[in-house]
């Protein structure tokens, strides 16, 4: 192939071009700004870059490339055209023209012409940002890869001044296009396609891609199947039904054979099985293969047994199965999907299997645990957060300065530390089996002290939280199940009695449930004595003696501060001891505790506590001026207060969302917010009367209730600051944040708001 | 009888280089420098495929791609777009186009000619 | 000879047996098979012939096979040989 006419062209090109370009450089002087000639001169530079890469010019590439990032930066408004830059440039376009005739006759560039580029590029670079993932923006390292990849420059002038790497380029190609007959050496491949439906519609023909296949080996045994065209009538005459299955005789390897598919690897259905030889050439590969991937599928694609691919494709197929509705056995093993799929031989998984069973071994060996002092890891855990609100704080400014690289510097950098804080906080996190377990002993002994035979059955002792609420959670656990071993346990004798085994049951049961982690302790003994809680609560004044409470409101009193006294305990002989005190440490780790009993049958108490005490995922909400966060995963969903809603949250304190009644509390109202204390300017402007509102419904275990805000922001990272003990009274707030403005943020206690709103409703039942 | 190539492309000698790959392999080449003048070459002409490049005057290849899929007459025929290594996104956006194959710049003839071969029978 | 056997009814498809062609070539394979009696596929004039043209070519070869109509090729260009023989569909349509 003589690639000579093409050159010529180049030439010509290249000098119209630059003509183009110093022309609209000269326009420009007079047109500063001018959008079309900025646009012109960009395409000049961009096209002569282009083609000379088609020729392997890396001088003027990589001249044109300096110049090119330089025009990105003056069109996007970044760098301003100077008189001073547009004389530069138009010598560049100088520099250029001296380029184009050496690289054609690929003769050596003269010291003084190279002296005058590494000059000029000087230049240039002076203008681009120091900022190191702006000055490359057309990927030159890639585009000189290429290059360098084609071929080295030509060694001699040849008369043709046709780039020799080129000629002989093609020569390889078309000897390798020749059909591998030939070669003794050639192996056959198992090749499946199964069609897309689009490919005929999207312009790519089975029948080419099949004869491209002919051109990198022979096709021997190929089978046409055509089962899955419906019936004439049914068919859809532009989709494709056909599916082809072939033998390959070929010496290529399985790159070669698979970016044969590349363009209708989206639609069609892939599948490429190796000659047995190749099974040993790969079982040979996984011999020699270094210590290193420890997962099946890397070793298969270090072992190039697999593409990466084929292994994603493998892999999204067993995540798929993984999804409900999951079959009998669950999600077939990657390596069975392989085998099943015919992209591996069975003996090559195998072999990789035990190659990652000793993989296994080695890093058992090898991984040790290391002590590490509590303190630190809270010190890191603090000083993570500040990074957290540090890194929202430059992405904020980021984007308020609309800064295109910045902004997206700052996202990498917050995705990495929020990743940083997410194996932080993990480095905190332990299985509260060890709480468990020391109730073993605990309950063994209490009850034979009270001689009662009972047993402790635990469940979900893996369930990870974080140190410091195990830490807290040991005593009101402790409470919870020596109230449920003195009072809710009956005697062995009353059990029989009513029917029950005369052994008692206890249990405890974690597990973590959307974003919380809920702690169970259950047994199965009489459960609360109804009438007499409502007595008890009468006479306390904690219940208006004309109230009609349900079941579960009357379980709940047992929560009440002042209910349970040490005269309550006789009198009620039912729980009482501290379960207050229970509550308000529950609630210090920003959990709820919440109480389901059934006469005669047993108490279920469940206890929600967050996952973390120092990091949330916030979501943030403007009321006035002030800004006030939420945890995210109490958030339900988000909408306007429409005007007719409006009314009812003032009337009734709740409104109708799809049919349900939501109890709605309004914030401004809750935290007694006076509209005028915030700008009067904004009252003279009436904007009060129209200002627009919102309701965030949030939900905290069964609980659903809507809080009314003017503003959402959306999330926030957000670092919890504990109130002081000055703050400790203040109702429906749980803690502090700094913004990354600096400016203070509180954030609102979710379950202590939903729980003022549950009292309020249903309207007409009182309760407390 | 002999398939028609259509490139499209601003760079005459990268066109003339395209144009010498594949009447190498036995297609005849119609050019053209823009989006305009690449609907104009369309006209009424039997194309067996298509080749074009993203950034051009008058009318981008973006567009240039989007308006080949609405002539009845061309909606199935294949289009390969021209990219280079920084563009990924101009990729997306042509496959979402209709032009589903792509062959990145700078690229051997040899390179075209094989992709051109697994969409288009000589 | 069998003389109670009715006349062949002949099926000639010309020109581009291609995508652009698909929804025509559909409906008139519809048509063809309201008909009854044997027919006869005369493929000598296909100046083009790809997969969609292929796909209702086995078609038409099935829906005669289920109905029981004979079925007869009576000429193939040789760019539509080319394809089906690529295909390994030569003996289909003998």
């Amino acid at each position: 192939m003589d690639l000579t006419p093409a050159l010529e062209i180049f030439i010509a090109e290249a000098g119209e071009l630059l003509e183009q370009m110093e022309q609209s450089l000269l326009l420009l002087e007079h047109r500063p700004g001018d959008r079309e000639l900025l646009d012109a001169v960009f395409r000049t530079a961009h096209t002569i870059k282009g083609s000379a890469g088609m020729f392997g010019f890396n001088t003027i590439v990589a001249h044109t490339h300096q110049l090119e990032n330089l025009l990105d930066l003056v069109r996007a408004g970044e760098v301003a055209l100077t008189p001073a830059l547009s004389a530069l440039l138009l010598r560049c376009g100088d520099h250029l023209g001296t380029l184009v005739t050496p690289a054609v006759d690929n003769l050596p560039l003269q010291p003084a012409v190279s002296a005058v580029g590494e000059a000029l590029e000087r230049e240039l670079a002076q203008y681009l940002p120091a900022l190191p993932n702006a000055v490359d923006r057309h990927s030159m390292a890639a585009d000189v890869a290429l290059l360098l990849a084609s071929g080295a420059p030509p060694a001699t002038p040849s008369a043709a001044a046709l780039p020799t790497s080129l000629a002989a380029d093609y020569a390889v190609f078309l000897a390798s296009a020749e059909p591998a007959l030939a070669q003794p050496a050639a192996l056959v491949w198992r090749i499946a396609l199964q069609f897309g439906a689009d490919v005929l519609r999207n312009g790519m023909d089975p029948l080419s891609i099949l004869h491209y296949l002919g051109t990198v080996g022979e096709i021997v045994n190929l089978t046409t199947l055509w089962g899955r065209l419906p019936p004439l009538v049914a068919m859809d005459p532009e989709s494709c039904y056909l599916d082809v299955a072939l033998e390959l005789a070929t010496t290529a390897d399985r790159a070669v054979i698979d970016a044969v598919f590349d363009f209708i690897r989206d639609d069609c259905k892939i599948q490429l099985t190796p000659p047995s030889s190749q099974v040993r050439a790969q079982l040979a590969d996984l011999a020699a293969l270094p210590e290193g991937p420890s997962k099946l599928g890397e070793i298969l694609v270090a072992a190039h047994a697999l593409t990466d691919l084929e292994l994603a494709a493998a892999l999204a197929e067993q995540a798929a199965e993984s999804r409900p509705p999951v079959a009998p056995g669950g999600p077939r093993p990657l390596g069975r999907i392989l085998v099943d799929a015919g992209a591996v031989p069975e003996p090559v998984v195998d072999a990789a299997l035990e190659r990652q069973q000793q993989a296994r071994l080695a890093k058992a060996q090898d991984s040790k645990l290391i002590r590490v002092d509590a303190e630190k890891l809270d010190q890191l855990i603090t000083l993570v957060g500040e990074l957290v609100i540090a890194g929202s704080g430059t992405f904020a400014l980021a984007q308020h300065a609309k800064l295109g690289d910045i902004v997206e510097s700052a996202a990498a950098l917050l995705r990495l530390v929020e990743q940083v804080r997410d194996n932080a906080l993990s480095l905190r996190m332990v299985p509260i089996a060890a709480t468990f377990q020391r109730f073993q002993r605990v309950v063994r002994d209490v009850s034979l002290d009270l001689g009662k035979d009972i047993e402790l059955v635990i469940a979900g002792a893996e369930t990870e939280l974080d140190k410091s609420v195990v830490e807290r959670i040991g005593d009101p656990l402790m409470h919870l199940v020596r109230n449920a071993m003195d009072h809710g346990i009956e005697n062995a004798a009353r059990r029989l009695a009513s029917g029950k085994p005369a052994r008692a049951k206890i249990s405890l049961n974690a597990y973590h449930d959307s974003g919380s982690i809920v702690i169970e302790v259950a047994d199965d003994g009489g459960g609360l004595p109804l009438d007499k809680i409502r007595h008890k609560a009468i006479e306390r004044g904690l219940l208006a003696a004309s109230a009609n409470p349900t079941p579960q409101e009357i379980q709940q009193l047992v929560f009440e501060a002042g209910f349970s006294t040490a005269e309550a305990v006789s009198n009620l002989s039912g729980r009482g001891v501290g379960m207050d005190v229970v509550r308000r440490s529950i609630e210090t780790l920003r959990g709820m505790i919440e109480i389901d009993s059934t006469e005669g049958l047993g108490t279920l108490v469940r206890i929600r506590l967050p996952l973390t005490l120092a990091i949330i995922d916030g979501f943030m909400v403007g009321l006035g001026a002030a800004r006030y966060v939420l945890p995210l995963d109490v958030v339900v969903e988000c909408m306007e207060l429409s005007e007719a809603d409006r009314c009812f949250v003032s009337e009734r304190g709740f409104i109708n969302v799809r049919g349900a009644v939501l109890p709605v509390v309004r914030l401004r109202d809750a935290f007694a917010l006076n509209d005028a204390t915030e700008g009067a300017a904004a009252h003279a402007q009436g904007a009060v009367l129209s200002r627009r509102e919102n309701i965030v419904v949030v939900r905290f275990g069964a609980l659903k209730a809507g809080l009314v805000v003017d503003e959402l922001f959306g999330e926030f990272q957000t670092v919890i600051k504990p109130l002081g003990k000055l703050f400790s009274y203040l109702q429906g707030i749980s803690g502090s944040t700094i913004l990354g403005s600096g400016e203070v943020a509180l954030i609102l206690d979710v379950p202590g708001l939903i729980k003022r709103v549950e009292r309020t409703r249903p309207p007409g039942r009182v309760v407390a | 009888m002999a398939k028609t190539i259509l490139i499209v492309d601003d760079s005459a000698s990268l066109r003339q280089v395209v144009a010498i790959a594949l009447k190498g392999g036995g297609y005849e080449v119609i050019e053209a420098c823009d989006g305009v003048d690449g609907l104009s070459k369309l006209n009424g002409q039997k194309i067996h495929l298509i080749i074009s490049d993203v950034n051009m005057p008058n009318m981008d290849g973006i567009t240039f791609v989007k308006a080949v899929k609405q002539n009845a007459a061309y909606k199935f025929t294949p289009i390969i777009m021209l990219t280079t290594e920084s563009q990924e996104g101009k990729k997306m956006e042509g496959q979402a186009a209709g032009a589903k194959a792509w062959v990145v710049k700078p690229f051997k003839p040899e390179q075209m000619l094989a992709a051109v071969s697994k969409l288009v029978l000589p | 000879m069998n003389l109670d056997q009715p006349a062949a009814t002949v099926l000639k498809l010309v020109g581009e047996l291609n995508i652009y062609a698909a929804a025509a070539l559909h409906a008139r394979l519809q048509a063809t098979l309201v008909e009854g009696g044997p027919l006869e596929l005369d493929l000598s004039e296909v100046s083009e012939l790809d997969s969609a043209g292929v796909q209702q070519l086995l078609l038409l070869k099935r829906e005669c096979e289920l109905t029981g109509r004979a079925l007869r090729v009576s000429a193939v260009s040789d760019a539509a040989n080319a394809v089906l023989t690529l295909l390994n569909l030569r003996q289909q349509f003998a």
